[in-house]
């Protein structure tokens, strides 16, 4: 059985299909590339996999339990993390904090416990301090943790939201445009990244990107999105035949893709 | 050792501050008049404290805050006042009463937070904001329609309690309280809401019970200080609590910075204590709110952040740096990232 | 029977000085996007200058008692255009720098604002706080159709206020000025990029709103002859409540805002005269509950 099943996923905005009848079964530590011209769709899909839009029909299923009618908040605690296309960081707090804060809900310090800052309570918060240092050191920004976030270089910034998503200690994990905004030297550093996620940390990645020659070494399985509807779905080399797909990238689009 | 003297230190300092302040009273350079308006001030600063909870560091928009106080204020009345009898009551029993009425005060204001804040909260900004004046405006007209309490005429008789040390010690244990708040999990949460709400929702965190966390623990902090200033008023008047006061603190808040204790404290304390002061140079009570009105558009358009901005003095923080500098980076220095490092553009 | 008209007469007289004080703060809100708490307070401005151009006036013209048609349509004339400017103003020095700025602080400094118009008045020796009664400008002969009784003074203050509504539909939906006024609501930015001049159009919006808030001010201190430095505060807030229940942002829903504002008022004040300061406030958080961007507003989704 697969780990997440989505089914029939659509979703209308005053009549317009923004998405329509998105499929995708994903197993366990597998790394899917969504990709599409702008506008295609591919955003909207992980707004409705993280409850930040509730799709009008369809079916989105982990573990086999229905996480439709769920709150935002409820798909990050079942753990499905994500980043933000344009970076959304707590950006008037510190780098430790922004990390910190995706920790709220598995934190077990009570009320009380806090307003008194009991010994328990301080045990705590150094267990998570040790935790979240842990892993910027991982992503090279614990020397960063005292900045606020807005003052973090563009790339860490990047880096700063994935560690953020992380921090959840996702199952699955998606990623909205990772190299938007990068110069291409920086791509490859980026697809290191997202491999060593998925192998060392196996976790299940979706990946939203419109840089094909980003995708196409790391990805197991590509969709093509293209007006909300599936275009082409297969392995890098299938995708780059089709003929439906390099229609729907001409005029600028492939080229682009591959400069 | 050196940590525990860190924590003892500005709470002698408080004692200290306080002995001081009776010795100037005793050696008559203060009168009981200086003392109250510092009692004022005290009270002032819970308030912003409070409203800072919301509005600085949650990122919503209450602007009927004295709706709070007055629910307080009547609730801490109505125990030691119509309960107990005031003064009647015998001279032994006469602190826990107090205690016990700023309690149900602040009860009573935390509460009604609660059923105010669990519609509501999910309303954004400026909508929120005209709902909680709203709220403010209804607190106040059904004030003036309970005629056991007065009506509109308000409530004498209201037993004088709080003295100078009871707002010293207020103040303190909501600072510390405040502070506590903040830097832990719900603190952490709250600003998280501030910062991004969209982003706090998609990281587990559960926006709305946070929102109404901090509203209902800020409500209960103003009903409070609402006692404390019943119990110094002895007497309380619905209209006391109207908008206009709301909109003080609003500017103590702004004016000392939002997301900053310390500007709180500061901005509640200076803007009190000030138009006592200039009272010496003449009678300015009619230009005290225009120049409070210039000083909090003039804040708004040069310094958006506050005297403070975002700044705070060192006992009003928990220093995390120095707790994990020796822990983690000792340990861990010559680590390097796993992770690629990625240049920079 | 005749009672309840005659509440609904009081009502609608009421309700149009909401709704003209309503559409300034609905039209500021919708091609700004932000809330001028100040906006009540232009309301007070209009009429307290009101009062003193017509005490100038009145040596001249109103030797005995009342004013001529054209000197008062003159002293009317006068105060909201010079409210209207007071307004263009109050945008120009207090929000204009602070535009591109997050929305929380552009509504402290209208806190501000408020509290400056109110406490300068105030503070100056010539005005001060006390309430002055205002002059009777326009005629007052009283009928009586079957119990209910009507002035000419309501007749003129609701037939006036529904043309200026008019007129401002009209505007608004009919004119280019309008036009550019929905391109700036819609988009700042490319509304620049077409051509028009944002800054214009949103002192205009000013300019009618103030104009607008001065005439209501004008009409109820007809009604009820009193006028002070804090009318302008309460007035404000309710009508402000007036707009965000008929959906702020739309034209037509602060004219049903504040009518609904106005007739529950006045019934609700026939049962208890605090009942009716409160039942305005019940109303919002009523709707606001139900329909949470009022009457005839539309939810914006916030793009992720």
């Amino acid at each position: 059985m697969s780990f997440l099943e989505i089914k029939n996923l659509s979703i209308e905005f005053g009549g317009l299909r923004a998405v329509d009848d998105f499929n995708l079964s994903l197993k366990q530590g597998e790394l899917i590339a969504i990709i599409g011209p702008n506008g295609a769709g591919k955003t909207t899909v992980f707004n409705m996999l993280t409850g930040l839009y509730a799709p009008t029909s369809g079916s989105i299923d982990l573990n086999g339990e229905s996480l439709l009618g769920l709150k935002p908040f409820q798909f990050a605690q079942k753990g499905i993390a994500r980043t933000f296309q344009n970076i959304r960081l707590f950006a008037d707090s510190t780098v430790i904090d922004n990390v910190k804060m995706a920790y709220t809900h598995k934190s077990r310090e009570t009320f009380f416990q806090c307003l008194f800052r009991t010994p328990e309570m301080v045990r705590q918060e150094r267990e998570l301090d040790e935790h979240a240092l842990k892993l910027l050191e991982r992503f090279g920004l614990a020397g960063q943790a005292d900045l606020l976030a807005k003052n973090l270089p563009y790339g860490a910034q990047r880096r700063l939201e994935i560690v953020r998503a992380l921090m959840l200690d996702p199952k699955i994990l998606l990623l909205d445009e990772p190299v938007a905004g990068m110069v291409t030297t920086e791509l490859d550093d980026i697809a290191t990244m997202v491999k060593k996620l998925r192998d060392e940390l196996g976790l299940t990645i979706i990946l939203i990107e419109h840089h094909m020659n980003f995708v196409m070494p790391i990805a197991d399985r590509i969709k093509v999105l293209n007006f909300g509807q599936t275009i082409a779905e297969g392995e890098a080399e299938e995708i780059q035949r089709n003929p439906d797909v390099i229609a729907a990238y001409l005029g600028g689009g492939y080229v682009y893709a591959n400069a | 050792m050196k940590a525990i003297i860190r924590k003892i230190l500005p709470l002698l300092g408080v004692v200290a501050l306080y002995f001081l302040l009776m010795y100037l009273k005793s050696i008559k350079v203060m009168n009981a008049y200086h003392i109250q308006v510092l009692m004022f001030a005290g009270v002032n600063i819970m308030m912003t404290v409070s409203l800072n909870i919301v509005n600085g560091f949650t990122g919503q928009f209450c602007i009927g805050h004295a709706g709070f106080m007055s629910l307080g204020a009547y609730g801490a009345s109505i125990v030691t006042t119509l309960i107990f009898g005031g003064y009647h009551v015998a001279e032994n029993l006469r602190i826990p009463v107090f205690l016990l009425g700023l309690l149900v005060g602040g009860i009573v204001a935390g509460f009604v937070g609660l059923l105010i804040g669990i519609p509501t909260l999910k309303l954004k900004g400026d909508y929120l904001a005209i709902v909680t004046l709203a709220f403010g405006e209804i607190v106040r007209a059904t004030l003036r329609l309970i005629e056991p309490i007065g009506a509109a005429r308000g409530m004498i008789g209201i037993p004088a309690y709080t003295n100078f040390a009871w707002v010293l010690f207020f103040v303190v244990v909501t600072l510390i309280l405040a502070r506590n708040f903040i830097y832990s999990r719900y603190g952490r949460a709250c600003l998280a809401i501030r910062d991004n709400e969209i982003a706090a929702d998609s990281m587990g965190v559960n926006t709305s019970k946070y929102k109404i966390i901090s509203f209902v623990f800020a409500a209960f902090i103003a009903g409070i200080a609402g006692g404390l200033y019943a119990h110094i008023m002895s007497f309380v008047q619905p209209d006391t609590f109207s908008f206009v006061k709301s909109s003080d603190y609003l500017v103590y808040l702004y004016a000392g910075g939002t997301g900053s204790l310390t500007g709180s404290i500061l901005g509640a304390l200076v803007l009190t204590v000030l138009p006592e002061a200039l009272r010496a140079f003449g009678n300015l009570t009619n230009w005290r709110i225009v120049i409070y009105a210039v000083i909090l558009v003039v804040i708004m358009l040069y310094r958006p952040l506050g005297i403070c901005g975002g700044k705070e003095l060192p006992f009003l923080k928990i220093n995390r740096k120095s707790l994990y500098e020796k822990n983690f980076f000792g340990r861990n220095k010559d680590r390097k990232p796993e992770m690629p490092e990625l240049s920079e553009r | 029977m005749s009672t309840l008209m005659q509440f609904l007469v009081y009502g609608l007289q009421l309700g149009s000085v909401y709704a003209l004080l309503a559409l300034g703060y609905t039209m500021v809100y919708g091609i700004v996007g932000m809330i001028n708490f100040a906006h009540g307070d232009f309301l007070m401005i209009g009429a307290l200058s009101t009062f003193f151009i017509a005490q100038l006036f009145s040596q001249i013209y109103a030797a005995s008692g009342s004013y001529p048609a054209l000197v008062v349509l003159v002293i009317i004339l006068i105060a909201m255009v010079g409210t209207g400017f007071i307004g263009v103003g109050v945008e120009a020095i207090a929000y204009r720098p602070l535009r591109n700025r997050p929305k929380m602080s552009a509504l402290i400094t209208a806190v501000g604002v408020s509290m400056f118009l109110e406490n300068f008045p105030r503070a100056l020796p010539f005005i001060g706080p006390s309430p002055r009664s205002f002059p009777a400008l326009f005629p007052s002969i009283k009928f009586n159709l079957s119990g209910v009784m009507i002035s000419t003074t309501q007749i003129i203050m609701i037939a006036l206020s529904l043309i200026f509504m008019l007129i401002l539909y009209n505007v608004v939906n009919k004119t280019k000025i309008g036009m550019q006024m929905r391109a700036v609501s819609m988009d700042k930015n490319a509304a620049q990029l077409m051509g028009i001049n944002v800054n214009q159009v949103i002192s205009i919006t000013f300019f009618i709103g103030a104009a607008l808030a001065a005439s209501s001010g004008i009409f109820y201190a007809s009604i009820y002859p009193q006028v002070d430095v804090y009318m302008g505060s309460w007035l404000g807030t309710k009508s402000f409540i007036a707009a965000v229940i008929g959906g702020i942002g739309d034209i037509r829903g602060a004219m049903l805002g504040g009518f609904i504002m106005g007739i529950t008022e006045i019934l609700a004040t026939s049962i208890n005269s605090n009942l009716g300061y409160a039942i305005g406030f019940v109303i919002l958080i009523l709707i606001l509950l139900f329909k949470p961007a009022g009457i005839m507003g539309k939810l914006t989704i916030d793009k992720v």
